[in-house]
């Protein structure tokens, strides 16, 4: 079925054959058969459509209090009503508008989060990895510094001291996980460089900034991509750890890692107030990390799945 | 040897400098030492009493140095927060944080080696498919929420484990399985990357050319090979146990020293947080150092040309 | 009559791919004899390997044997078990010898350790014992200071110490058949010389049956008393060695040969040099000094790259440089392109500073072309945009100037309108190579020079894009400087030859007279290490007909 999908919306690529066929066209049919890519894609498409719209669809919101229907149970526990299908938190409100309103903060933090990470990382990448020398030494040390660091234990303290806000902690967030990307881009770009078509692009007068942009880059994004989307799943994660923790994303906002810890003293008797949202993130962090191997495993010249 | 060794020690002790710098003056920055002090409700004056008395007065690069030479007198500092030396207060906690630490790296070995290793010996096979099913869900799941839900099954429904505490080793099987799970992903991954990698090598098939297969072939051959980045890795996943052991213990009620790094930063202790953070950098940066020694160990080509 | 060695029958291979499978082997059916000495012949992709490796059971994990019958000294092999295969055959009577030194000994184990092994494995003999084998066996494939050599581990030693390490491994069990898979390929050809004659001796010495795998058909012709020629996974022609090279049946192999006639003998017609007013290319006392130090605590090493060295080029010359990996050549053609800066020295392009022109000035004077045609064109570009960037850079016209332009440059080097649109991936090796020649042309440069510019294509290509290389010469006026390993291809193309060694011109001069009268015994060494094919009794026939 999603076959069919990608062959509508991507004809040419699957009209064509033999040589005519362009690398992308090969991407696309990869693509189109790759299992956890679809699977991935399917579910974060959902998942992204409950987060817009959801909250405007349900007919409560996340914020509305009523102390007499305090921890209501979901619908298929005996006492769960259909009008709260999800039940009710410790002060009454619908816990779906929460979650639903919770996948908002989530994906806004992962997708910021790792944009931050992405640009330093990609940057000091290229840097260190094409020109090398001096400037490798000192990213390197910059790079053992960062790694050196107790990251949740100093995102913690940063937040705590500047004050929990939304761009506080996606800056925070992004600027302790940028050396995944350091370390991807820089091994690309050492290796690019040895390649002929960089000395090619030397000997025809490109100038360094022209062969980073347009030879060094382009070559190196499919990599880039995959180490994005693990890094949205581990910003979704550190943003939920931190609220967890009430170092976060502060109440009344509905974080999933708030919603778990605020149901964490319920644990024995309510035990939905826990499990749901926690599910919740794993169907969101699974769905990024199985479009990231999918985009892996297409990407890859001599991928040793799916053969 | 020695020179190699020589060149990354310099550099972990300029790291772990900096970084004793980068946490004191941001503490010391952030947050007024004098006010934590004297409290909610004093007033200026009695604030610029502590202030003197305690010599905050003083530029904060003299109050740095001043932290520092103490450190090496073994002197961590006082905690404004429960008024004993930090000292004491690490090394109450250190075994506990160790062990855990420790166990949960155990539990990593046990469940990513031999799993990457079977994954890569017959690709695209189910137990492959297996192996990645549980990298990408293990990646997935919240740490904390992992801890609960291992409570909520193990604990309250079918009541095996401990609910939370740390008296007895059997309180840290628990914790150990979560805070060693979220490193089994990274691990499994490159051993699997690793091992296939190596057993399509030019040597290995020279060697299968002699006769070497099957068992022998892998340990004698392959694994030494494959092994070498994940020692690097394991390595460097017990030194982030240290600091990263903060959601675990906070969830099984362990007293180790992430939850003392948590309650310490909740209650503006600045000696006691500027230390932590000091110390886990430092064994990181001596972990790392073990993991390029043992790297070196095994493999010839770093040590020097003869 | 006694039973033939090796007897395969029917051998039938597929290859998976991408759920697919393919034949790539249909129906292979070949003897050997004992002792008798097998050359098997063909270019990339012509299954001379595969073949080999289902006998040996090192196939590739997505190859497997449909169908066949593998007869070794009257036992069919594929009737054994995995331990009995191992124990029993592999590395014992058969062995194996592969390609890539560099990366064909394990690197963590020393090379003592690798040879005792494999005596350990299929003898129940003492350490002791196996190390003394190991050394005897060491000195036998003349591995300077055997005895040390135990200790020693696979990255210091060079790729020829290496090859003979794995030639001592295989035989040390004296096989009953060794199968050698382009062993020397990959080595310099002073090396490969010395490492041929060396498996011939040691054949001779232990009576032993070979199984040689090449695509240089010089070489074969050295080794082998039976050649066999394959292509697309099948054998289009088998005979004695004599008869096959002398007088060919099939067409394939009379193309293969007449390519390499044509490069051995046939001095291609090239305009004469111009020589004009000043050189084009003027070089003088250019050095360059690498220094290796290892640490804090060592005094530095350095290494000559580039000993001084002065010579002019003329206008519209072909001029040759020969040498081995290290002789330099590299570095002085990297230097020559402006890639590499000198320590010492002035080079004038056309009277001009190499030093003091732009980039951009030097762009349109000297181009590069490069030997792997699978790195020498960026994978995310079109065909069109690669050959349209030095115009855009150099902002020569507008957009449909430009594509007129790179029309008419891929024209000029076969290749059609159609490739524009087009990315590398979907070329192939010679394809690739015109669409870097029509790169390096599209800018009118006065100078080309071409590192190894045919030595990864396969035969049959190779000499179409000298051809072509020559052609445009003549039409556009170009300087070429080749940089070249292949005296025969050096003979086909160049006016001038310059010999480096270490770093140094060892000799200089017309190129007749250098490759027919050398003087040097450096160049004397390394013409008389090359294989030449023995000359067919009927040349006549050649002269008209075309290389494949």
């Amino acid at each position: 079925m999603t076959t069919t999908a990608f062959s509508l919306l991507f004809p040419g690529s699957f009209s064509r054959s033999g040589a005519s066929l362009t690398p992308q066209d090969i991407l696309v049919r990869k693509a189109s058969t790759h299992t956890g890519f679809k699977t991935g894609l399917v579910l974060l498409g959902l998942l992204i459509v409950c987060a817009v719209f959801g909250p405007m669809v349900v007919s409560h919101t996340p914020f509305d209090q009523d102390l007499t229907k305090r921890l209501l149970p979901p619908v298929w526990v005996t006492g769960g009503t259909w009008d709260h299908v999800l039940g009710t938190d410790g002060n009454g409100r619908d816990y779906l508008a929460r979650i639903l309103y919770g996948a908002r903060i989530s994906l806004i933090v992962g997708l910021g989060a790792a944009s931050v990470g992405a640009v330093i990382g990609i940057t000091l990448g290229l840097l260190s990895g094409y020109f090398g020398g001096w400037i490798d030494h000192a990213v390197n040390y910059l790079l053992t510094c960062q790694l050196a660091l107790p990251g949740l234990l100093l995102a913690m303290t940063v937040v705590f001291l500047i004050g929990p806000s939304l761009v506080v902690v996606i800056c925070v967030i992004g600027v302790l996980h940028w050396t995944l990307f350091l370390v991807v881009t820089r091994t690309a770009a050492r290796k690019i460089r040895k390649l002929d078509y960089i000395a090619a692009a030397q000997a025809i007068g490109a100038s360094r900034r022209e062969i980073l942009l347009e030879d060094v880059l382009p070559n190196l994004l499919n990599q880039v991509l995959v180490i994005f989307t693990l890094e949205v799943g581990v910003a979704i994660l550190a943003e939920a750890s931190l609220s967890f923790l009430g170092v976060g994303i502060q109440p009344p906002t509905p974080s999933w890692g708030l919603l778990i810890a605020e149901g964490k003293d319920a644990l024995f008797f309510q035990p939905w107030l826990i499990i749901l949202p926690g599910i919740a993130l794993f169907l969101l962090v699974v769905s990024i990390n199985m479009m990231g191997d999918g985009i892996r495993d297409i990407t890859d010249p001599e991928s040793t799945t799916n053969d | 040897m020695f020179r190699f060794l020589a060149g990354r020690l310099m550099v972990a002790a300029a790291v772990a400098v900096t970084l004793s710098i980068v946490a004191f003056f941001l503490l010391n920055l952030a947050v007024d030492p004098a006010q934590t002090i004297a409290g909610e409700e004093a007033n200026a004056l009695e604030i610029e009493q502590i202030r003197e008395r305690y010599g905050f007065d003083r530029p904060i690069a003299v109050r740095y140095v001043e932290w520092f030479s103490n450190i090496f007198k073994g002197d961590f500092g006082e905690s404004y927060y429960w008024h004993k030396p930090v000292g004491e207060l690490v090394v109450e906690r250190l075994p506990v944080t160790a062990t855990l630490a420790l166990m949960s790296i155990c539990v990593t070995v046990l469940i990513a080696i031999p799993l990457g290793c079977a994954a890569a010996l017959k690709p695209n096979s189910w137990i492959d498919r297996l192996s990645l099913s549980v990298a990408v869900s293990a990646q997935a799941i919240p740490n904390f929420w992992l801890g609960l839900m291992m409570i909520i099954l193990l604990a309250v429904t079918f009541p095996i484990f401990p609910v939370s505490g740390d008296k007895s080793l059997y309180h840290f099987i628990l914790p150990s399985f979560v805070l060693g799970a979220s490193s089994v992903p990274p691990v499994m991954r490159l051993m699997r990357t690793g091992l296939l990698d190596v057993m399509n090598a030019d040597y290995i098939r020279t060697t299968r050319s002699k006769g070497f297969f099957g068992l022998r072939l892998l340990t004698a051959h392959a694994m030494r090979n494959a092994l070498l980045p994940v020692v690097s890795v394991l390595a460097v996943q017990l030194g982030h146990k240290f600091g990263g052991s903060v959601i675990t213990e906070s969830v099984f009620a362990i007293n180790g020293l992430g939850r003392l790094a948590l309650e310490s930063i909740l209650g503006a202790d600045i000696p006691t947080v500027q230390m932590l953070v000091f110390l886990f950098a430092l064994t990181f940066l001596a972990l790392n150092l073990l993991a390029d020694l043992l790297n070196a160990q095994l493999d010839p080509r770093l040590r020097g040309q003869s | 009559m006694t039973e033939p060695l090796l007897k395969i029958d029917n051998l039938r291979i597929a290859v998976k791919t991408h759920g697919r499978s393919r034949v790539i082997i249909p129906d292979l059916s070949l003897t050997l004899e004992r002792g008798e000495t097998l050359g098997i012949v063909g270019e990339s992709g012509s299954g001379k390997t595969m073949s080999m490796l289902a006998l040996t059971r090192l196939l590739p994990l997505q190859a497997k044997i449909e169908a066949g019958r593998l007869n070794f000294a009257g036992q069919d092999l594929s009737t054994l078990g995995r331990k009995a295969f191992h124990s029993q055959v592999s590395g014992k009577r058969i062995s194996m010898i592969f390609q890539e030194p560099m990366t064909a000994l394990n690197p963590v184990y020393t090379i003592g350790r690798q040879l005792t092994e494999t005596i350990l494995l299929h003898e129940k003999v003492s350490r002791s014992e196996a190390t003394t084998r190991a050394v005897a066996m060491l000195e036998q494939v003349l591995m300077p200071q055997a005895r040390d050599r135990l200790r020693q581990y696979p990255h210091q030693l060079s790729g020829g110490q290496r090859q003979r390490v794995m030639i001592a491994m295989a035989l040390l069990n004296k096989p009953d058949l060794l199968i050698a898979d382009e062993p020397t390929t990959a080595l310099d050809v002073t090396v490969q010389n010395e490492i041929i004659e060396l498996l011939i001796s040691l054949q001779k010495d232990l009576g032993m049956a070979m199984v040689f795998i090449s695509h240089d058909l010089g070489v074969v012709s050295r080794v082998a008393g039976r050649i066999v020629v394959m292509r697309h996974g099948e054998i289009v022609e088998e005979g004695p060695s004599e008869k096959l090279l002398w007088a060919p049946s099939h067409p394939y192999t009379q193309g293969l040969l007449n390519c390499l006639y044509k490069l051995e003998d046939g001095r291609a017609p090239h305009p004469a040099a111009v020589a004009g007013p000043a050189p084009v290319l003027s070089v003088s006392g250019a050095r360059k000094r690498y220094n290796l130090t290892s640490g804090l605590f060592r005094a530095p090493r350095t290494i000559d790259a580039l000993k001084p060295c002065s010579f002019e080029v003329d206008k519209g010359e072909t001029l040759a440089i020969v040498g081995e990996s290290g002789s330099g050549k590299s570095t002085l053609a990297k230097i020559l392109n402006g890639l590499l800066k000198p320590d010492a020295g002035e080079i004038l392009l056309q009277g001009k500073d190499l030093e003091s022109i732009s980039f951009k000035d030097r762009a349109r004077i000297v181009q590069p072309i490069f030997q792997d045609p699978y790195s020498t064109l960026n994978p995310k570009r079109t065909i069109g945009s690669i050959v349209a960037r030095p115009l855009k850079i150099h902002g020569l016209g507008d957009e449909a100037e430009r594509r007129a332009r790179v029309v008419e440059a891929l024209r000029s080097v076969g290749l059609s309108e159609e490739q524009y649109n087009r990315f590398p991936s979907q070329l192939s090796g010679g394809q690739r190579q015109r669409v870097a020649i029509a790169r390096a042309l599209v800018l009118k440069p006065q100078i080309l020079i071409c590192d190894e510019p045919t030595s990864a294509l396969d035969v049959s290509v190779q000499d179409q894009v000298l051809d072509l290389l020559l052609e445009l010469q003549k039409s556009l006026g170009v300087t070429l400087i080749l940089i070249s390993h292949d005296m025969a291809v050096v003979r086909y193309m160049a006016d001038r030859v310059f010999v480096m060694k270490s770093g140094e011109i060892v000799e200089a001069g017309d190129a007749l007279k250098v490759l027919d009268h050398p003087s040097h015994p450096y160049t004397q060494k390394l013409l008389t290490s090359v294989y030449h094919l023995p000359q067919p009794a009927a040349q006549a026939d050649l002269g008209g007909r075309s290389c494949l």
